[in-house]
């Protein structure tokens, strides 16, 4: 009874999305599903996403174990997957019916409303934190030291005056005091867990007060004269610094055009202006420091919390080597188009600043630093310090207690309910089931918005439908196919180049072991292996064999290795027998991934494609 | 032994086999390559006001409430290198695509636009830019 509903339902899902378009007097829209092949690490069983454009949708496993949809531009995507990861994508054109636009709208919806969603459940967490430090601090202060980010820009004096030197300042720092005295200890309302319902997120009083105090900060440095921390500078060789009379003279002119935006932020009765005013203000010292001294001073763009990585010492020459050439070309394209704009542009302005900021940390790299930072897409200079001197909200003992329990019960529900609408299952809750679930559903109104669909009720009939591999198949089975092409790997590129280059058996010989290979640049968590097994065909068990010998034999190493490698050897020799196994029946996973590629490559990869 | 040490493997093997990619903190610094991270600000601007657009009509069709709405959009411009939104005229533009795309017409868009731009002639031009360009 229930599967011949479920044939049912799949039947009348299958005549609304894709055989019946015309029948409906609807128009088509068309999209692309891709799918990633596997290899080792995080992502054996593949991958899968939709395509809009140069836009692409899909779902990732992240920390807490949810599923996530993330939105990324196909460049990215294919960057990251198909070259850094070294997996060929295999995209399938299709057409499906309904509104232009509005199967993509759907996605980027639930975008926005999961956005909200997490980011109210990170809001309740700070707001506990920050309850404790009011509540804890009540008896013995009405003022506090906290960490402020930007505040680390500047040199800040000890102590805080008293008193402001500025009669237009001195009223409006009052009153930003006075707003964080009387911080009210309501709790906001939580939005609906819901992927396809957008709420607002959780408004908290942490951020509030986070944003006063950057606010009181800033008035504090307007007043006494803000001094630009040195150490907040990106150091760029002289060469990359030196600035021409014309590039001087703009940055005079970006500096009055900020000075008026700053002027107009000091008056803004808008609570939430602190951060920008005081970046404006360090931003402002830079560009006034640059035209005067003749060479670009500019903000370093690194977070506090940024990641650092150690590159494998056999690649680092040829590591630093790249990443230098590129960073330099992105800083050069940055700087042109900063200085092309008529008049001061903050997005470019930030894209100058982040572009040195990846440079100079290439430069430390290739001059001998240890580790390198990592910076990854465009980031506002955020360098915190610690602020003394600043108001608290007195809340009493009782508010304190109800507060704190009120949210604390609030936090478990609603992780609770995160839990259940993003939970990530192997079987039912993956990232090919919310995708498919995701262009299936099709909001009814007494729902608002949540939906119990699962992979089950959209594609009953095929049991494997929730695996990457074969999810392709339950596309094609639903809507029309118009297209297909495959985005090759960075090493079938290189591969394919260096045969057309050197056709020969010696050449062949040499790129399908991973000792001689010139094209495989192991990340350092890669499994340990020996033949690439991919360009094997029906010798592939042959290869696994040797595959696995080869991961026994680093294991039994590794067991020796292991208290002076930190098990690094022993984890690679363990995970070489693993992906070893499904070799020996002819399967494909590891393709060993790369750990850093030429931009050259990636061009000839897009064009390339098959 | 090595019957059951290959029969585990096997076990393991098969069970990644099914796995989706899981999100990984940022591992190498080319995943900011330029073909990626968009040097070209025309990029960036047109992703910032498409998101500015989904984020609006979104918005617009659950609340109001325009100091929220402010915050919301205050992140959203932090991703694309930008602090001071207010004064990017793009986010008006992104503005009023949002307000065509959730459907907003008559006064309760005059008084979207109104609340938006408060009172600036050229954001509200933008608005209507951005609203008058969305199909």
């Amino acid at each position: 009874m229930i599967s011949a509903y479920r044939y049912g339902a799949a039947l009348l899902l299958s005549c609304f999305l894709a055989i019946c378009p015309a029948a409906r007097g609807a128009a088509t829209t068309r999209f692309s599903y891709l799918y990633v092949e596997p290899n080792e690490g995080d992502a054996a069983g593949g991958h899968a996403a939709v395509r809009f454009g140069d836009e692409v949708f899909h779902f990732q496993q992240e920390a807490g174990r949810f599923i996530r949809l993330r939105h990324d531009d196909f460049a990215t995507f294919h960057l990251a997957y198909a070259m850094l990861g070294n997996r060929p994508i295999h995209e399938t054109e299709v057409e499906a019916a309904g509104d232009d636009g509005a199967l993509r709208d759907r996605f980027a919806n639930r975008a926005i409303a999961e956005d909200a969603q997490f980011t109210t459940r990170d809001a309740l967490a700070a707001d506990i934190r920050f309850t404790d430090e009011v509540c804890q601090a009540a008896p013995l202060s009405d003022h506090s030291t906290r960490r402020i980010d930007a505040a680390g820009l500047f040199v800040l004096t000890e102590p805080t005056p008293t008193r402001f030197e500025s009669t237009s300042i001195g009223p409006r720092a009052a009153a930003v005091e006075q707003s964080m005295r009387a911080l009210s200890p309501r709790i906001d309302t939580v939005p609906t867990v819901s992927p396809y319902q957008y709420e607002p997120p959780y408004r908290a009083a942490s951020a509030d007060y986070a944003d006063a105090a950057a606010a009181l900060l800033a008035l504090r440095l307007l007043d006494r004269g803000a001094v630009l921390n040195p150490q907040s500078l990106v150091i760029l060789k002289p060469a990359d610094a030196q600035l021409t009379f014309v590039e001087r003279s703009a940055l005079t002119n970006a500096a009055t055009t900020l000075a008026a935006q700053i002027d107009r932020l000091t008056h803004s009765e808008t609570t939430d202006r602190g951060a920008t005013l005081l970046l404006a203000l360090a931003r402002l010292q830079a560009l006034r420091g640059s035209a005067s001294a003749g060479e670009l001073l500019l903000l370093d763009a690194f977070p506090d919390d940024a990641p650092q990585i150690q590159v494998p010492t056999g690649l680092r020459a040829e590591y630093a080597d790249e990443l230098e050439r590129q960073t330099a070309e992105d800083f050069a394209t940055a700087r042109r188009e900063f200085f092309a704009a008529p008049t001061f542009a903050e997005a470019e302005y930030s894209a100058l600043e982040t572009a040195a900021t990846r440079l100079a940390e290439a430069q430390r790299f290739r001059a001998g630093a240890a580790t390198l930072r990592i910076l990854h897409g465009l980031h506002l200079p955020s360098h915190g310090a610690e602020v003394s001197d600043l108001p608290l909200p007195t809340w009493s003992a009782t508010v304190c207690d109800q507060r704190h329990s009120a949210l604390i019960h609030q936090q478990r529900d609603y992780a609770s309910r995160l839990t259940g609408q993003y939970g990530y299952d192997l079987l039912t809750r993956n990232c090919v089931s919310e995708l498919i679930t995701t262009l299936a559903f099709e909001a009814d109104p007494a729902s608002h918005g949540s939906t119990t669909a699962s992979i089950n009720d959209v594609a009953p009939w095929r049991p494997a439908s929730f695996i990457p591999v074969f999810s392709t198949a339950v596309i094609e089975q639903r809507f029309t196919a118009t297209a297909r092409r495959v985005y090759p790997s960075y090493r079938d590129v290189r591969i394919r180049e260096t045969t057309a280059e050197h056709p020969t058996v010696l050449n062949r010989l040499r790129e399908g072991n991973t000792w001689t290979s010139t094209i495989y640049r192991a990340a350092s968590d890669d499994s340990a292996f020996l033949l690439f097994a991919s360009d094997a065909g029906v010798t592939r068990p042959l290869f696994g064999l040797a595959n696995l010998t080869y991961g026994a034999a680093a294991t039994m190493v590794g067991l020796a290795t292991a208290p002076f490698d930190g098990s690094h050897l022993l984890q690679r020799g363990i995970k070489g027998i693993v992906f070893s196994v499904p070799e020996l029946v002819f399967l494909d996973i590891r393709k060993g991934s790369s750990l850093f590629i030429e931009r050259s490559t990636v061009q000839r990869a897009l064009d390339g494609t098959r | 032994m090595t019957s059951r040490l290959l029969r585990f493997a096997f076990i393991l093997s098969l069970s990644t086999l099914v796995g989706c990619s899981i999100a990984t903190s940022v591992s190498s610094p080319f995943e900011s390559s330029s073909t990626s991270v968009s040097s070209s600000s025309g990029s960036n601007r047109s992703a910032y006001r498409r998101e500015v657009t989904d984020y609006t009509s979104g918005y617009v069709r659950s609340s109001s409430d325009l100091e929220r709405f402010k915050r919301g959009l205050g992140r959203i411009a932090a991703s694309h290198g930008i602090s001071n939104w207010e004064s990017d005229q793009t986010t008006y533009l992104g503005i009023g695509a949002g307000l065509r795309k959730g459907k907003v017409t008559g006064a309760q868009y005059e008084a979207y636009k109104e609340g938006f731009s408060q009172g600036d002639h050229e954001k509200a031009e933008n608005i209507q830019r951005g609203y008058d360009e969305e199909k």
